[in-house]
């Protein structure tokens, strides 16, 4: 489980979103230290879309503008959850490495 | 919605956003873009999520299957030309073939049905049943489940206002049921319509109902034929079909139950049966030996030994005549088939050793040997697509100009569509050949020894051969032709025409008044403008139908009749008038000729006074007074198609025939001012005028259609080869460059390497010959049935083919 699709799913848990959303999303929580790059984003969310994690639908945004809303779907849930668990357990394992190190 | 939108709809996001941080649009718009990176790149990424790699792979191949084709356009070009000749001509082919061989019969039950009765060399080649045998035995059973008959079509009249030429036949009650026919309006035939003075109905067919009723309701209707007006009970279906494949407008009911008028002579019937469904056609045969046994005692004792017992099924005996016609076709084009396969295996080959440098460089910078074969499957692919693609148009056009030069009453012709298995076979076998030819040789690892090539001398090999097959049957066809046309008739036939009426037995019931009618015509037409001789005749040469008698009744005065259990085969009887000799230009070698005064005279053509052996007796002949042979005449061609005539005899007519010929000699625009002298006399008759020329002609447009259909495959063929043959020659000369010129350094001559190069096509057009003569010589025998005056052994046919 690549770290980006952990940002994508944790993100959208929050609510439907579209591309550019979530990068602002991802740098604002994350306070700026993370950033995503459109170019790894969007393969990305098409891959999870093609796997059932998401679903996807044009809409319009609060500000007027026609953009692809990506929304978690019942088995996006379960992946977040699963990416979840295994993003705790290897930061956990980093952290003690890096003490002992 | 797409990507492309997708992509816009963050760019402008941001740029909006940049705006609100201060920046000018432009700017702001530039930077989101930056920010965004590199669109096309991120675009194929994100198209390579959705799109399955193989379909990605599949396009790429094709583009450079495209580019590759049209790099080398001649080889593209000869490739699909090739694929396009064979596929279309054995696709036309077969789609009119499987129509007359393979298409599903409209009867019920097909298999069960058969065909049978008795065959005697002198009826021909058709089954026959007499009367009295059908009739016991619809009354005391067979071993089939049912059996029907039919007297067989014969031209009738519509003898209403504006006549027309018919064809009628006479069925029994059951004919309809046993075929599993239903009529589509009124009702069918029954028992009630075979007795004495039961009303005359007819079935009328569904052309007749929609031409002449427009398809209203028959209810109760009438309609004339032969001047005697019959009931209509019912309509035929759109798709009944005489079993015989004979055309039909009009059924009427066989009154052969009921007591019959002394002396009234026996019918020859055309039967059928339906098997019982446990039992096969030998069973059936087998268990009709003893009926047939007890039949023959109604056969006179001269044809006893000579008259056999025939069951076929119905279909066997339905193609008989077509079918070698139709096989012989089907193996043209196989062989137009194979020979196009070996051309393109042979171009494809060719083509992929000389790319084993390509493949080796793609293989060397990292191309998988997967990947390698299916680019080389895929541009097999492409080519077979193009070639069967223009092969389907080639096969349409085919059967259109078949439909164009056939002459009518080929079987089923133009019902015959594109058959679209033999279509998909076709690109299939030719796309097998193409990747077995063309991948396979790329594949294997390009090695540096010269190995001694094989294939493509044995694939130019057998191109030549089978061109020359083909070429060999066309050639004999040909002659065959050639020979029929160029055969004597015996007869002269330019600025003769015919005109043939039938009289109605209905208005013309007693000889007397057929004669006085006859009569009047003659006097009229001998008065015409443009006629200036006129003779009379019951038939015509060199159509075969005709009045005969057996040869052994003919007896010869003071000598024992010729006795034994032979028939001898037919005598030609022609009832004539004296000017039909001089018409036709036929001459005397002996003796006089015929006058008006001759009531009891004969006149024999050469032929039945050799097998006579006599010159000037007496002769006399069943029932009939003898009769003084008053000359010999030449030979004429009286048997249709075939080369040797039959023995003939001529006698004054008496004018007392139903069907009549007026022969006349004289200018064709007097053609018009005949027919009008039937009309004035008796309009409801219907006259055929033709010239003797067009007659003559008609006869031979059958085979003349088979010729063209076979010398054009044969020419295709060959031209096929001969691409083939200068192809690889080309190549290979080309791949020995470099030997011809170390060969030339060392004082060869430009002579020597001439030799060289033709000495090497002359090796392989040699054993493409000496191979393609043996399978000609094969399969002459086959076609053999189909010639007319050719014998097979024909040798000139390989000199001719060079």
């Amino acid at each position: 489980m690549a770290p980006l699709e952990l940002l994508i799913l944790k993100t959208l848990k929050a609510g439907p979103n579209h591309g550019f959303g979530i990068t602002l999303h991802v740098q604002e929580a994350s306070g700026g230290l993370l950033g995503v790059e459109e170019g790894s984003l969007y393969p990305a969310l098409h891959r999870l879309e093609k796997d059932g994690a998401l679903s996807a639908e044009w809409s319009t945004t609060q500000a007027g503008r026609r953009a692809r809303l990506y929304r978690l779907t019942a088995a996006g849930h379960k992946r977040l959850a699963k990416a979840e668990d295994q993003w705790n357990t290897v930061s956990k394992g980093m952290a003690k490495l890096m003490r002992f190190a | 919605m797409s990507w492309r939108d997708e992509m816009e709809s963050h760019i402008a996001m941001r740029a909006e956003m940049n705006e609100r941080a201060g920046m000018p649009p432009d700017e702001a718009r530039r930077a989101a873009e930056r920010a965004f990176g590199n669109r096309g790149l991120i675009g194929e990424e994100v198209r390579a999520v959705s799109m399955p790699i193989w379909l990605e792979q599949l396009g790429r191949d094709l583009r450079y299957a495209v580019r590759g084709l049209r790099r080398s356009p001649e080889f593209t070009i000869a490739a699909v030309a090739a694929l396009t000749i064979g596929i279309g001509a054995s696709t036309a082919v077969f789609s009119f073939v499987d129509r007359i061989l393979f298409r599903p019969l409209p009867y019920a039950n097909e298999k069960e049905l058969v065909w049978f009765g008795m065959t005697a060399p002198i009826a021909g080649a058709s089954e026959f049943v007499i009367e009295e045998n059908y009739v016991a035995w619809r009354r005391e059973g067979t071993p089939f489940a049912a059996i029907t008959a039919t007297s067989g079509g014969d031209d009738c009249s519509l003898s209403e206002l504006d006549p027309v030429r018919l064809r009628c036949a006479a069925v029994d009650s059951n004919f309809l049921s046993l075929f599993g026919y239903r009529p589509i309006a009124g009702r069918d035939f029954n028992e009630e319509d075979t007795r004495d003075g039961a009303a005359r109905v007819v079935l009328i067919s569904h052309a007749l109902w929609r031409d002449r009723f427009g398809g209203r309701d028959v209810n109760g209707q009438s309609i004339e034929i032969d001047s005697v007006r019959r009931e209509i009970a019912g309509v035929l279906p759109k798709d009944f079909e005489m079993p015989q494949l004979t055309k039909i407008d009009v059924l009427m009911v066989l009154q052969i139950f009921g007591t019959k008028p002394p002396n009234s002579g026996s019918l020859l019937l055309t039967a059928f049966g339906r098997l019982k469904p446990e039992m096969t056609t030998d069973e059936v045969r087998a268990r009709m030996e003893p009926l047939f046994q007890a039949a023959l005692d109604t056969v006179p004792r001269g044809f006893r030994k000579e008259v056999k017992l025939a069951v076929h099924s119905l279909r066997d005996r339905q193609v008989r005549d077509s079918s070698r016609a139709a096989w012989l076709l089907l193996g043209a084009v196989g062989l137009l088939l194979l020979i196009a396969i070996a051309n393109v295996a042979n171009l494809l080959l060719a083509r992929s050793l000389a790319r084993r440098r390509e493949m080796a460089v793609r293989a060397a910078i990292g191309a998988g040997r997967v990947r390698l074969v299916r680019q080389m499957f895929t541009e097999c692919l492409t080519l077979a697509a193009a070639g069967g693609a223009s092969g389907v148009l080639c096969a349409w056009a085919l059967l259109w100009l078949f439909r164009v030069i056939a002459p009518a009453g080929i079987l089923r012709l133009n019902d015959a569509a594109i058959d679209w298995r033999i279509a998909v076979f076709a690109v299939t076998v030719s796309m097998m050949a193409a990747i077995l030819f063309g991948a396979a040789p790329a594949l294997r690892e390009p090695k540096p020894t010269r190995r001694r090539e094989t294939l493509r001398p044995a694939l130019v090999v057998s191109q030549i051969a089978l061109a020359l097959v083909l070429l060999c049957g066309a050639a004999l066809l040909a002659q065959s032709l050639i020979n029929m046309a160029n055969a004597p008739l015996g007869m002269e036939t330019g600025s003769v025409f015919t005109a043939y009426a039938q009289l109605p037995s209905a208005r013309y019931p007693d000889p007397p008044s057929r004669a006085a009618f006859w009569r009047q015509v003659e006097e009229r037409v001998a008065a015409a403008p443009g006629v200036q001789l006129l003779a009379l005749s019951g038939s015509m040469p060199p159509e075969g139908r005709t009045e005969s008698t057996i040869f052994s009744r003919i007896t010869v005065e003071g000598r024992p009749q010729l006795s034994g259990q032979q028939t001898g085969g037919m005598v030609i009887v022609r009832r004539v008038t004296p000017p039909y000799f001089q018409i036709l230009g036929i001459p005397m070698r002996k003796g006089r000729a015929l006058a008006d005064s001759d009531k009891n005279a004969v006149i024999l053509s050469e032929r039945l006074a050799a097998r006579l052996k006599l010159t000037g007796q007496r002769i006399g002949f069943f029932a009939e007074p003898p009769r003084d042979v008053i000359g010999i005449a030449g030979d004429v061609r009286n048997a249709g198609l075939r080369l040797d005539p039959d023995p003939e005899m001529y006698t004054l007519t008496n004018r007392e025939q139903r069907r009549m010929f007026f022969v006349v000699r004289g200018n064709p625009a007097a053609m018009p001012f005949v027919r009008a002298v039937f009309r004035e006399l008796d309009p409801r008759l219907i006259v055929e005028v033709e010239s003797l020329d067009a007659r003559v002609s008609n006869m031979r447009v059958r085979p003349r259609f088979q010729s063209i259909l076979l010398g054009g495959f044969a020419m295709a063929g060959l031209l096929l080869a001969a691409i083939g043959l200068y192809g690889v020659i080309a190549l290979l000369t080309t791949q020995r460059t470099g030997e011809i010129g170390i060969r030339m350094a060392l004082g060869a001559t430009s002579r020597d390497i001439v030799a060289m190069i033709t000495g090497q096509a002359g090796r392989w057009t040699a054993a493409g010959v000496g191979i393609g003569l043996c399978g000609a010589a094969a399969s002459a025998k086959w076609i053999e049935g189909l010639l007319y005056g050719v014998t097979t052994s024909k040798q000139r046919c390989g000199t001719r083919s060079r």
